[in-house]
């Protein structure tokens, strides 16, 4: 990897997990949804064989970070890790043929709206680890099924801002 | 064997995810065991540092409110004493003579603290308070605020401690009704950090709505009648056995900053006594 994505990779780690601890954690609205920006670090790891297991190591380190800040350890962890592991699948399925192999998951590369399903999915599925762990000690479906929605409604609203503001460690 | 290698080493990131996800299912599911290892230890040093950062800010922005809701208490508790000392003197021109010895000492300490991190919004919560084990907190001591019961102190490293929230399911605070005595564990249903259920009542029971519910003393983490919050509702009972009652908390669980943690010197003997 190089040196700029080296950086830009410490960087967006630092700023998803400060973010996450002192903004996004006390955020909650309507009574149920509370944004997790951090699956934002997931969707954009670089691509391809060579990097899946420090890709591996690198999301399990951010979900047990956030969770060290307080609430259940593992319940991120779990969620990281998971969200990451199916990522190639998922972006076999969304990306078309014509790209070239060295890449980073963003609007630039996959298209507006390829980009904003991908992302869909992957903070689906994360925000939906995360609540049905949390609703093993206290099940509430309808309250379950409001928290994922509005959760994934906020963040990716946020997956998209941050998209605005992109800085492509590739260019 | 070659082909054994090369198949264990093409699939190696199938056995990498196999452990991670091993090792966060164990984390979740033996995580108060974990909170309290040597290792969390360490690690809550280094989180309480940075939130007590974050907290200093919050903290001067509340100096106001802080400063009014303490006065108000110290008012409060003015009168109690003066009530109680006019009491004594009372008692004491009555008997004179065979005056029994007055208990030198109440068995129940309190410590002041201040919340660095509080959640809410989850379905299990927690605080962090800004004291530890050098200050004397330690595990099952009871936290309060002026206006009533926060929760217990699960874990206590050298300065900071972990305190699990009556905003959380696996917290049963025995509880009982003020007017007629009725106790049962208060149990938090996940949803509202305004509410909580007063449960495992008789079904016969009588009560009204605004009647007070405060702490049982049984478990010897809080002393007898701490406030906890009021009756909201009138009993509903689902099984025909046990009632159980919607209670509105009098703690602001979304504006805590100041609490009192409580120990009991006596709890030990008590709960050696219960074991036997």
């Amino acid at each position: 990897m190089s040196r700029v994505g080296l950086i830009y990779y410490t960087g967006l780690f630092l700023l998803l997990v400060f973010l996450q601890v002192f903004l996004f954690d006390k955020i909650h609205l309507f009574g149920y949804a509370t944004p997790m920006l951090s699956v934002y670090f997931i969707i954009k790891l670089p691509v391809g064989d060579s990097h899946r297991i420090a890709n591996m190591f690198l999301t399990a380190l951010l979900g047990l970070t956030i969770d060290l800040f307080g609430g259940v350890l593992g319940v991120n962890m779990l969620a990281c890790v998971l969200v990451n592991f199916v990522r190639p699948w998922l972006l076999d399925r969304f990306v078309t043929e014509d790209i070239h192999n060295n890449y980073t998951p963003s609007t630039y590369d996959m298209g507006k709206s390829l980009f904003l399903q991908f992302a869909f999915v992957m903070v689906l599925l994360h925000h939906a680890t995360v609540y049905i762990v949390e609703a093993c000690s206290l099940f509430d479906f309808w309250g379950l099924i409001f928290r994922i929605t509005g959760s994934v409604v906020v963040t990716m609203l946020l997956v998209a801002a941050m998209e605005n503001f992109r800085f492509d460690p590739g260019k | 064997m070659k082909n054994l290698i090369l198949f264990v080493f093409k699939n190696i990131h199938w056995l990498l995810f196999l452990i991670l996800v091993y090792i966060s299912l164990a984390l979740i599911n033996h995580n108060t065991g974990f909170q309290r290892s040597q290792w969390m230890a360490v690690v809550r040093e280094f989180t309480g540092n940075v939130y007590t950062v974050s907290n200093s800010f919050r903290a001067y922005l509340h100096l106001n409110t802080i400063n009014e809701q303490l006065s108000a208490q110290i008012a409060e508790l003015e009168t109690r004493v003066s009530n109680y000392e006019a009491q004594i003197a009372n008692y004491r021109l009555l008997q004179q003579d065979s005056l029994p010895p007055l208990p030198s000492q109440s068995p129940y300490k309190y410590i002041a603290a201040r919340v660095i991190n509080n959640t809410t919004t989850r379905s299990e919560n927690y605080l962090t308070l800004n004291k530890g084990a050098d200050e004397g907190l330690g595990a099952d001591m009871g936290v309060l605020t002026v206006s009533g019961v926060v929760g217990m102190v699960e874990v206590s490293s050298s300065h900071f401690s972990r305190v699990i929230s009556i905003l959380n399911p696996k917290f049963k605070l025995s509880c009982m009704l003020k007017s007629n005595q009725y106790a049962g564990p208060l149990v938090w249903d996940g949803k509202d950090s305004r509410y909580t259920y007063l449960t495992e009542l008789p079904v016969h029971i009588t009560t009204f709505v605004g009647d007070t519910v405060v702490t049982s003393g049984y478990s010897a983490v809080f002393p007898k009648n701490i406030p906890v919050g009021v009756v909201e509702s009138l009993p509903e009972s689902k099984n025909g056995i046990y009632a159980s009652i919607k209670v509105r908390l009098f703690v602001d669980f979304n504006n805590i900053n100041e609490v009192r943690v409580v120990s009991n010197e006596y709890r030990k003997d008590q709960l050696q006594v219960e074991m036997n």
